[in-house]
């Protein structure tokens, strides 16, 4: 039998509501500071400076009370692909004997060299350190924190015409609608299961499948669309009327916590990017 | 100069194909401040479409609708009028847009870019009003019908309309649901703010001081409960049916020709009883 | 004979085995008759809607058994497709369902998944569309998003029948509709059952509707079965029902005010006609 439950709780994002100091921060200090140990992770290219900042991570997670198996999930999930990623690096970096680079093993055009050895091991704990830092951020910041929190830090660009409220809104209406739009499809999905409709489980072609999704489908949109039509009609009746003079009743407030979090996070950049030894 | 004036208005939709759908025709009505109306019609009336023109979201093809000396029609009236005028509409879901109460009650406020302090005060008053203070930092999917229509209606309150037009406002809720909103809205209209309630439940427009009857787009009756329900007949040719209690009289009533007419409720109709068991007696 | 529905000792709960686990049913049992019509009432949450889906063979019992026409819906050889043809579901708000441009092809859906001949699928769509007073002629070749929302709604139960189901289950049939759209469906659902004599369960909050289609009601709360009976005795006691947050009909509800008025009525009338009798007997030895 099918199961219909898969879009019964329906959300994005991985959230784990539990009180602890990083999830107190405010959410634009989270987001400069993943930002910026983002970049640098991109540009480290010391091995030795990916290692502390993975055991820094494990560190914030445990202030952050998440328990590690939460931590480490996306490596769960994507470790084929990691795997993948590493093993071309590993065969396929053109590692010249010019740039010191002695080779271990050869065949056809795949060569692993000491410098491909290097670079894929870099590229491992990069690929690593970002996954977990992304998560540690899903799992403190719950995304409507991240939605406010990138409105506020957009703000200024206001003056240069980018329409971050406006965005902002967007963003947290699509949210909003999420579970709600995931009970639809269970409901659809039933109604029109038991007239019969059997939703294609792979064994049509890429077509036939999509034409057997229609009756799902068709009857999502059009309630999307009068849905679209309703909240717009009240969004008026309530005088929206485009984001000039709102005021706000989300104000975030930075407090020394958040300081620190962006302070000790701009030195751990630089860590990873001069990697001074 | 408060109240709301249709002035003969005509409203058609516009089909894609270029023709007209007509949806009112040649409505005038007078709604004081402080009255408590029930528009009743059939499905496909127009009570939706009049509900829309009365904030202005639709402007009349032909006609005027004015609020407090306001007219839809104006552009730069139609900020007083919405601030004037608050609509709640049918289903719950598809007027809250943010990812917890108190966040979409401020919405209305924030629109109308009032100060922090006072985005607090009637963010908290409105919930208040309608019982959801307790659940504001709740999301919208946590919530029953009923639990979302109230953050509907205090997202409105919050704009601290004078009048308040709810189109067909208890047609989603359970038994339950549809008790706690009807009496949050007598309560409001205790207050003084005036009620222009839609709806094709007849036993809530018993609470009416007046009710207005719609019937294919034009307005077929206007009276009092009493008036309004007295004839059987009329109300079956306009797709309506008596309030439980009235039609029960009715009933008595045709086997009974000395038995009142005019019974509304349960307790009018015990009163009737009553008096026709002493009088036979 | 064999009960058209049999259910014993059926439990559910969604999300087992994540951190969104939420008990649905619990040992709950009940049957239904051929050509009986049933009512499930309960408060919101209480699991009418689980057990209907049950009963139509889209969700398959977790602990417990479910019989369906003397099918044992446990039995992973059975063919649960054709437990959804003889069960037909209207869900609430059926007209979200609608996905065909035209209502003659939305109709035709439930007969084109049985994989029947173009001929005894377009007399199938035509008896099922003459059934809810939308004649075929007529509407086949309109356009659904054309259609007000009770004829949407007429279309989508219309879907429904033309699967020439032998039972109907019915969830919130009613809600929305005006006063003259209630009527049309009672009617048409009396007439299913007198014509075709369709076993039927109807989950309701609409206690006048029950009031008027049911023989039996069940009154579920909190997954369990809380109260059943003829449907006469569970109206015939308001207090229990409204301790569960539920109602009686509006005519039982006025001849118990006018008891509480010191009238002596007899009580227990369910319907106007029989509410109207009770009062006028009361002058019947008087007059």
């Amino acid at each position: 039998m099918e199961d219909f439950e898969v879009m019964r709780n329906l959300t994005f994002g991985q959230y784990l509501p539990v009180e602890s100091p990083i999830h107190r921060l405010d959410p634009r200090s989270k987001l400069l500071s993943t930002g910026f140990l983002l970049v640098a992770l991109i540009v480290s290219r010391e091995l030795a400076a990916l290692l502390l900042a993975f055991f820094i991570l494990l560190g914030l997670a445990a202030l952050a009370r998440v328990p590690v198996g939460y931590l480490l999930k996306p490596l769960h999930a994507a470790w084929p692909f990691i795997l993948l990623i590493v093993l071309l690096q590993l065969a396929t970096f053109p590692g010249l004997p010019e740039a010191g680079c002695d080779t271990l093993w050869q065949w056809w055009i795949l060569h692993i060299t000491t410098c491909s050895v290097r670079i894929a091991a870099l590229t491992l704990g990069r690929i690593i350190v970002l996954l977990l830092l992304i998560n540690l951020l899903a799992l403190s910041t719950s995304l409507n924190e991240v939605i406010h929190g990138t409105e506020h830090l957009l703000r200024p660009l206001g003056r240069i015409g980018l329409p971050a409220n406006e965005l902002a809104l967007v963003l947290a209406i699509a949210l909003r609608f999420v579970p709600l739009l995931g009970r639809e499809t269970e409901r659809i999905m039933k109604a029109q299961a038991a007239r019969g409709a059997d939703f294609g489980r792979g064994r049509w072609g890429f077509v036939q499948r999509v034409k057997r999704l229609l009756p799902l489908l068709i009857p999502l949109f059009i309630t999307s669309l009068e849905r679209a039509e309703d909240l717009a009609v009240a969004m008026e009746s309530r005088c929206y009327g485009g984001s000039k003079g709102r005021s706000h009743w989300v104000q975030l407030q930075a407090n020394s916590a958040d300081y620190c979090a962006l302070f000790l996070a701009v030195i751990v950049s630089a860590i990873l990017v001069i990697s001074p030894w | 100069m408060s109240l709301i004036q249709l002035q003969q208005v005509s409203y058609s939709y516009t089909v894609p194909n270029g023709s007209q759908l007509p949806a009112l025709h040649d409505i005038t009505l007078r709604i004081p401040q402080g009255e408590y109306l029930v528009i009743l019609g059939h499905n496909g009336s127009g009570k939706s479409t009049l509900a829309r023109l009365l904030n202005g979201v639709l402007g009349p093809t032909t006609g005027r609708v004015i609020v407090d000396g306001f007219d839809t029609a104006n552009p730069h009236d139609i900020a007083q009028i919405r601030r004037r005028v608050g609509l709640v509409f049918q289903s719950p879901d598809n007027q809250i847009i943010a990812n917890t109460v108190e966040e979409d009650v401020a919405f209305g406020p924030e629109n109308l870019g009032l100060p922090r302090n006072e985005l607090h005060q009637r963010v908290e008053e409105s919930l208040t009003a309608v019982g959801m203070w307790e659940l504001r930092r709740r999301p919208p999917h946590a919530l029953s019908a009923g639990q979302k229509q109230r953050v509907a209606i205090a997202g409105v309150l919050a704009m601290r309309p004078r009048y308040l037009v709810l189109d067909e406002i208890t047609a989603m809720l359970d038994p339950a649901g549809r008790h706690d909103v009807l009496r949050i809205i007598r309560t409001l209209h205790g207050s003084g703010t005036t009620i222009v309630a839609i709806t094709h439940q007849m036993e809530e427009s018993l609470h009416a001081e007046r009710i207005a009857v719609l019937h294919e787009g034009a307005l077929a009756l206007t009276g009092t409960p009493q008036q309004v329900f007295a004839d059987p007949v009329r109300l079956h040719e306009l797709r309506l049916a008596l309030p439980p209690a009235a039609a029960l009289a009715h009933y008595i009533q045709q086997r009974l020709p000395t038995f009142p007419t005019g019974c509304l409720t349960a307790d009018e109709l015990a009163v009737a009883v009553r008096r026709q068991l002493t009088e036979v007696r | 004979m064999v009960p058209f529905f049999q259910v014993q000792n059926l439990s559910h709960a969604y999300g087992r085995n994540t951190p969104f686990e939420t008990r649905s049913l619990s040992a709950v049992s009940l049957q239904v008759e051929r050509e009986e019509i049933v009512g499930l009432i309960g408060p919101t949450g209480s699991g009418k809607s689980t057990l209907l889906q049950h009963l139509c063979g889209l969700l398959r019992p977790q602990g417990g058994r479910v019989w369906v026409a003397g099918s044992d819906l446990a039995d992973p050889e059975i063919d649960v497709r054709s437990i959804r043809q003889r069960v037909g579901m209207v869900f609430q708000l059926p007209e979200d369902q609608l996905f065909a441009r035209y209502v003659g092809d939305d109709v035709a859906f439930g007969p084109r998944n049985q994989g029947l001949e173009r001929s005894a699928i377009r007399e199938r769509v035509r008896s099922a569309l003459d059934a809810v007073g939308l004649p075929f002629a007529a509407f086949k070749d309109r356009l659904t998003l054309t259609l007000s929302g009770g004829e949407r709604r007429k279309v989508a139960i219309a879907g429904v029948l033309a699967m020439s189901p032998e039972a109907l289950l019915l969830d919130e049939p009613t809600a929305g509709l005006d006063p003259a759209g209630r009527r049309e469906l009672l009617d048409l659902l009396k007439r299913c059952h007198a014509e075709q004599g369709m076993t039927m369960i109807v989950s309701s909050h609409n206690m006048d509707d029950l009031a008027e289609l049911t023989s039996r009601i069940y009154v579920l709360h909190n997954g369990r079965i809380a109260l059943e009976g003829a449907t006469r005795d569970i109206f015939a006691h308001a207090q229990p029902l409204r301790e569960l947050g539920l109602e009686v009909p509006a005519v039982t509800q006025i001849i118990d005010t006018l008891c509480a008025a010191g009238i002596p009525l007899e009580r227990g009338a369910l319907t106007l006609e029989e509410a109207g009798e009770a009062i006028l007997r009361l002058w019947e030895g008087t007059v």
